[in-house]
């Protein structure tokens, strides 16, 4: 007796899709094609994925009003560093950084319509100047009277501080995205669940940007 | 729906199709004038093994974009049609995993003992290998695809599905045997 399964086999038959479908796809990768080509470096900046980087389970998005503006900011005001090239990934931009440890992932509405084509869009926004906002970021660095200058020099506003305050010192301060973060020199749940981490520790230095206080 | 269309065999489906697609020289017209010609072949893969025309334009997307990104990264001295056509198999075996992650969500995972695979003498009707296809969990359906629809010998399943050969095995004897018992369920007459 023959196999019955042998009647499963299908060798390719090339369907023509969709033309409007066809012609669009062509565009996407003709920009993809051309995009890429462009810029100097595709690939992964694997030097600044650390590790720890590639098992965090958390990364944040943080919806900026242009992503790649967001990312030299962010790089150059708070010393995140860049984890991958912004090229296109067909409609899709990444721009993403480490920063304290954690990734950032900063979106903005240039996936648009591409990459979002069909779905349904997400209640996204950046912040308004003078928002209240809902969430904020807490970042750990070795000299916060130094990270908030660099921070006000670069064009964010100056909320609150620099002041000493438990569990150290901090200063706050909303971007020019107008995300708003706490500069501070100890983060509260360290200090209290761990007696032994202190501030000047491993996160010391700001990355490659800022300079630290020497150690007194 | 009308999706499946079945043609005479023909022994390899694709050689032929690349003959005019040579790497080198300007690798961005190149992969254009490769997205033309395979194009087609891409997306009449997925469409006769998802049977959907939304999901078989979206995967053709996929497919050709990771060919762009890939080409970036590494030389473009394999860029055919057959490459692509392999890409869209992983993105199809990609799709059908992260169903059977949903699925399993939902239900207790299929079937855990083998049986015993009795003979099976049977034609089989296309339309209704389609339809036991679509109806039986994503991860017999993907092995049985593999298998059988695209004719790939077992140690390549394994290598697609993340399984050993022995394990490839038992779940390609597990998916024979729920495609039997569906596609006698589902039988002609009624």
């Amino acid at each position: 007796m023959t196999d019955p399964f042998e009647a499963l086999r299908e060798p390719i038959t090339p369907i023509d899709p969709d033309p409007a479908f066809a012609s669009q796809l062509r565009d996407r990768v003709e920009s993809a094609l051309r995009t890429k080509g462009d810029l100097p470096t595709t690939e992964p900046l694997s030097s600044a994925a650390s590790p720890e980087v590639m098992r965090i389970g958390l990364a944040l998005g943080l919806v900026v009003s242009d992503k790649v503006r967001g990312l030299e900011w962010y790089e150059r005001a708070l010393g995140a560093r860049r984890l991958y090239e912004p090229i296109d990934l067909g409609g899709y931009v990444p721009a993403w950084v480490e920063l304290g440890g954690a990734v950032l992932y900063l979106t903005d509405q240039s996936e648009q319509p591409q990459a979002t084509q069909g779905k349904t869009k997400l209640p996204f926004r950046p912040p308004r100047p003078g928002d209240n906002v809902p969430s904020f970021l807490i970042l750990r660095v070795g000299d916060v009277d130094a990270a908030a200058q660099r921070a006000v020099s670069e064009g964010a506003t100056l909320l609150r501080g620099p002041e000493d305050a438990p569990p150290g010192r901090s200063a706050v301060i909303r971007d020019p995205f107008g995300h708003v973060w706490d500069l501070t020199e100890a983060l509260a749940h360290q200090t209290v669940l761990d007696r032994s981490t202190r501030p000047r520790s491993e996160w010391d230095s700001l990355g490659d940007g800022v300079d630290t206080k020497p150690e007194s | 729906m009308i999706y499946y269309r079945r043609k005479e065999r023909f022994p390899n489906d694709i050689r032929g199709v690349d003959e005019e697609t040579k790497a080198g020289g300007d690798a961005g017209g190149d992969f254009l004038s490769l997205y033309d010609q395979a194009l087609p072949y891409v997306y009449g893969y997925l469409l006769s093994r998802c049977g959907e025309r939304a999901l078989a334009e979206d995967l053709t997307s996929e497919t050709m974009l990771a060919a762009v990104d890939s080409t970036h990264r590494e030389s473009p001295s394999k860029v055919s049609t057959g490459w692509l056509v392999g890409i869209a198999r992983h993105k199809l075996v990609d799709h059908w995993r992260r169903q059977a992650l949903e699925e399993r969500r939902l239900r207790s995972v299929p079937g855990s003992e083998v049986k015993q695979e009795e003979p099976w003498d049977a034609q089989l009707d296309s339309l209704q290998i389609r339809q036991t296809l679509s109806r039986i969990s994503p991860q017999y359906r993907a092995a049985l695809t593999l298998r059988y629809i695209d004719d790939l010998p077992v140690a390549e399943v394994a290598a697609h599905l993340d399984r050993t050969l022995h394990a490839t095995e038992t779940l390609l004897a597990r998916a024979r045997a729920a495609f039997k018992d569906e596609y006698v369920a589902g039988g002609p007459d009624d």
